[in-house]
């Protein structure tokens, strides 16, 4: 039974922003189902009995705080406790905060407090972004773009500005980069070593650098270009900047170039730079033919795990493979599908795993759908509704307007796998979980309540579901490896060492229900290796 | 202990706001990062902002950076304004205003048909942000309802807001004031949302006075009945609707109304607007926009958005201007 308890702080003034963290932390202690922490004013009071909460505020007036914690009762005193515990911290701090008002407010003054920076991340709007990275080059900065909403033009001037100047833009919306050894925005924390990448793809660097870590290697620099920068109108400026720098780096090996197909005269640069690089480059241009890119004198791959693997392999001094397709291990307790259930349902946060697994799945198995197009699959039509195998970026604009990225935010997520859950049609659900600094600081808290209700929601139906897919991080990164792999293993989450082959193991898994696709499995597998 | 007078550390005001009295003793009502209000024998408030901030009608803005001065100071501490001084004796502390300037909010004349385009700019800045709270991210759809009191709130909005906007093209006074008394007070935040978007509301209104005699008539009207409903707030949002409804305004937000009335820099406007709290900047311009033209005062969002806020509502589907406008320019 659910009970409710209410503290009246008096003339209590704290800013929103500290009221919203305050109700955000309750809203998360054990047993509590939900708490508000707003002024005690009528039309407040009216709204909580509205919603179910009747308070007893007698005496209250606007000026007041008012704390409302509803769930087990046992919980609620804790909650309050904890909450004016936290509103006492919070007032000590905001003396502490007035002190640190002391922040550089400009890239100048910055500078003059640490002159010996030659790099500046710049995370502003839009409409501001452009400006703000001029002013950086001006300074002789190199500048990481993070900022979206760049106009090409305003690219391209930036780039060339750079260019002339011999420093490099990454981005805009740049997500990731690496640079000496500084995991900075969306990047995991992995060893130093002889790897040099550069990305135009955030999650692609992430995927590789990761891997790397994790196959004993390391990373040099990882850089990011930004999504257009292989485009015929940027025409790759920064990643043969990129390619140019870590060429002349003795600490850089290999090199890994990442991307989606750059523009045809843009890849034959770039290519032609590589082949001259003096060193081992690897490439892989997701979707595009491996072999032709081959014959231009570097090592081409078809998936993100293949480049790291060949990378370190290059580092080992061994003969890199054309790739790496482990076959999936179905060793492991499947569930039993019902007849209906024959369907691959991808909610991924990342775009470039979307990408690749549209390419992999599309290959394996027919009747792919998604909202990242690739040659191998057909366009949703409703990005909300799933049609047979349906792959879904939730990093797409349409899903992030007004709200954080998926990376950050697993709400949306969570309330998908629900919704395919309760779909008859559902044989497996694949998903990728991306640690690092950034991300989410605990995935598997979200996922695995998610997880639970969903497997208990097919289980009322008759239906067991299953749930395959990766986790891109590395065991020093701040979210704890480990135990987001317990996690999630714990609720029967089949974990596959990277995108690839989860992709893979989730085809396995669906093309095992059903003659025809079971056909189509074998037939397609035997002929991607 | 109180400090003696010698260690009493000054600092220099930059701006002062025409409706800040110059002889008064008050106390120290609320401190902040970046303010402190102090409330005088009258019931008023003042607040001494630091400055990086805007101005604002009863604003005492200092000239340099000032941080530790709001560590200094604390609620209940005795204030004393007087002689281009305003000294709490308590904290050791004197801001000197003699050669502050003053600053007097000049809300610009807006005609809505002229701007849309800057409108609309203000609405894509709306809707590319991520707030977690307030009114913006409810009605959007953006942040699904994540409690009852999420769900209660949007109901309220979507019972509130379409007939606000009626009785603002009837020019319906009381009608206005009845609808207000459910939206003041209400929400999260310092300022609840409610109040931050009425005082947006009444700034388009006050913007539009000047060319529409009838909107100017609702507001001489409206004085006499919204003011008693702003009893129901606390001090710090009562006094900003006071304000309002005297037509008196934060800069930030008449830079933006500038902005839109002599083409300026709208963006830049917008985003320091967007600085005053996590929400209140954006449901102020959620409320300025709806003064403006209602259905442009939500983002536009896709249908399966509003289906997954599970608003389901008619009039809802109005105010993302799904169906036709009620207002006429």
């Amino acid at each position: 039974m659910s009970s409710l308890l209410v503290k009246i702080v008096p003339r209590e003034y704290r800013d929103s922003v500290s009221l919203m963290q305050l109700s955000a932390m309750l809203g998360k202690m054990p047993g509590i189902e939900q708490a508000s922490a707003v002024m005690a004013t009528e039309n407040n009071l009216a709204l909580l009995a509205e919603a179910g909460l009747r308070v007893d505020a007698k005496g209250a007036n606007p000026s007041d705080l008012l704390i409302v914690v509803q769930g087990d009762k046992a919980e609620l005193p804790a909650a309050i406790a904890e909450a004016m515990k936290r509103l006492t911290r919070q007032g000590e701090d905001n003396a502490g905060e007035a002190r640190a008002a002391l922040r550089p407010r400009s890239i100048q003054m910055a500078l003059k407090l640490a002159g010996e920076s030659n790099m500046a991340l710049i995370s502003t709007p839009g409409d501001y972004a452009g400006a703000e990275a001029m002013k950086a080059l001006r300074l002789g900065l190199n500048v990481m773009l993070f900022s979206n909403n760049v106009s090409v033009e305003e690219e391209l001037a930036l780039k060339q500005f750079a260019r002339e100047r011999e420093l490099i833009v990454m981005g805009p919306d740049c997500g990731t980069a690496i640079v000496n050894g500084i995991s900075l925005a969306f990047a995991n924390v992995v060893r130093r070593g002889p790897v040099g990448a550069i990305g135009a793809s955030g999650t692609g660097l992430q995927q590789v650098t990761v891997l790397v870590h994790r196959l004993g290697s390391g990373i040099t620099q990882a850089i990011g270009t930004g999504g257009r920068d292989l485009s015929k109108e940027i025409g790759g400026i920064s990643m043969l900047k990129g390619l140019k720098d870590l060429a002349a780096d003795a600490a850089t090996q290999v090199i890994v170039l990442i991307s989606k197909p750059p523009a045809p005269e843009v890849a034959e640069r770039v290519l032609a730079q590589a082949a001259k690089a003096g060193k081992p480059v690897v490439v892989v241009f997701l979707g595009a033919d491996a072999k032709s890119i081959a014959r231009k004198g570097v090592h081409a791959v078809n998936t993100l795990e293949d480049a790291a693997r060949a990378a370190v392999a290059i580092v080992k001094g061994d003969k890199p493979r054309e790739s790496y397709a482990d076959v999936p291990d179905l060793a492991v307790g499947l569930p039993k599908f019902a007849e209906s259930q024959r369907y691959i349902r991808g909610l991924y946060s990342g775009g470039t795993f979307c990408y690749e697994a549209t390419l992999l799945l599309g290959a394996l198995l027919p009747e792919v759908y998604s909202n990242t197009a690739t040659r191998n699959a057909h366009e949703l039509a409703d990005v909300w509704q799933s049609h047979a195998h349906t792959l879904v970026d939730l990093g797409d604009d349409v899903f992030t307007r007004g709200r954080p990225h998926p990376m950050i935010d697993y709400r949306l997520r969570t309330e998908r796998i629900v919704k395919e859950a309760e779909d008859p049609e559902t044989a497996v659900i694949l998903l990728d979980v991306v640690l690092g600094y950034g991300s989410h600081m605990d995935p598997s808290s979200e996922l695995v309540p998610a997880i639970q209700r969903a497997l208990a929601i097919a289980a009322t139906q008759g239906r067991a579901v299953s749930f395959v897919g990766h986790i891109c991080g590395t065991a020093s990164d701040p979210q704890d490896l480990g135990r987001q792999t317990r996690a999630l293993s714990e609720v029967g989450m089949l974990l596959a060492e990277s995108n690839a082959q989860a992709v893979r193991l989730a085809a396995a898994i669906a093309g095992k229900n059903g003659p025809l696709q079971r056909a189509n499995t074998a037939e397609k597998e035997t002929r991607l290796r | 202990m109180p400090a003696g007078p010698t260690d009493t550390q000054a600092w220099r005001a930059e701006s002062i706001g025409d409706a800040v009295p110059l002889r008064v003793s008050g106390t120290v009502h609320s401190v902040f990062a970046h303010a402190c209000n102090i409330e005088t024998a009258s019931g008023d408030l003042v607040t001494l902002l630091a400055s990086t901030q805007g101005n604002g009608p009863r604003g005492i803005k200092l000239a340099h950076a000032a941080a530790l001065l709001y560590a200094r100071l604390s609620a209940g501490q005795e204030v004393l304004i007087g002689q281009a001084l305003l000294r709490v004796p308590a904290a050791a502390v004197a801001i000197d205003f003699a050669g502050a300037r003053v600053w007097s909010g000049e809300i610009a004349a807006v005609s809505p048909n002229v701007c849309a385009r800057a409108l609309r700019r203000v609405r894509s800045i709306l809707c590319e942000r991520v707030f977690l709270q307030g009114f913006v991210p409810l009605i959007a759809g953006s942040r699904p309802a994540q409690s009852a009191f999420d769900r209660a709130f949007i109901e309220r909005l979507s019972s509130t807001l379409p007939a606000l906007a009626q009785a603002t093209v009837r020019h319906d006074s009381v009608e206005v004031a009845g609808i207000a008394a459910q939206l003041v007070g209400l929400g999260p935040g310092l300022t609840p949302s409610g109040d931050d978007f009425l005082t947006g509301y009444l700034a388009a209104l006050w913007s539009r006075a000047g060319t529409d005699g009838g909107i100017a008539a609702l507001l001489t009207r409206i004085d006499v009945s919204l003011t008693p409903l702003f009893l129901r707030t606390n001090a710090i949002s009562r006094q900003m609707l006071r304000d309002a409804v005297q037509g008196r305004f934060a800069e930030h937000l008449l830079d933006v109304i500038s902005a839109l009335a002599h083409a300026g820099d709208v963006v830049h406007a917008t985003m320091r607007a967007l600085e005053s709290g996590h929400s209140s900047g954006a449901d102020t311009l959620c409320g300025l926009l709806f003064g403006y033209a209602p259905h442009m005062a939500i983002p536009s969002v896709s249908g399966p958005l509003m289906m997954r806020s599970k608003l389901g509502v008619g009039a809802l589907a109005w105010i993302n201007g799904e169906s036709a406008c009620p207002l006429s320019w």
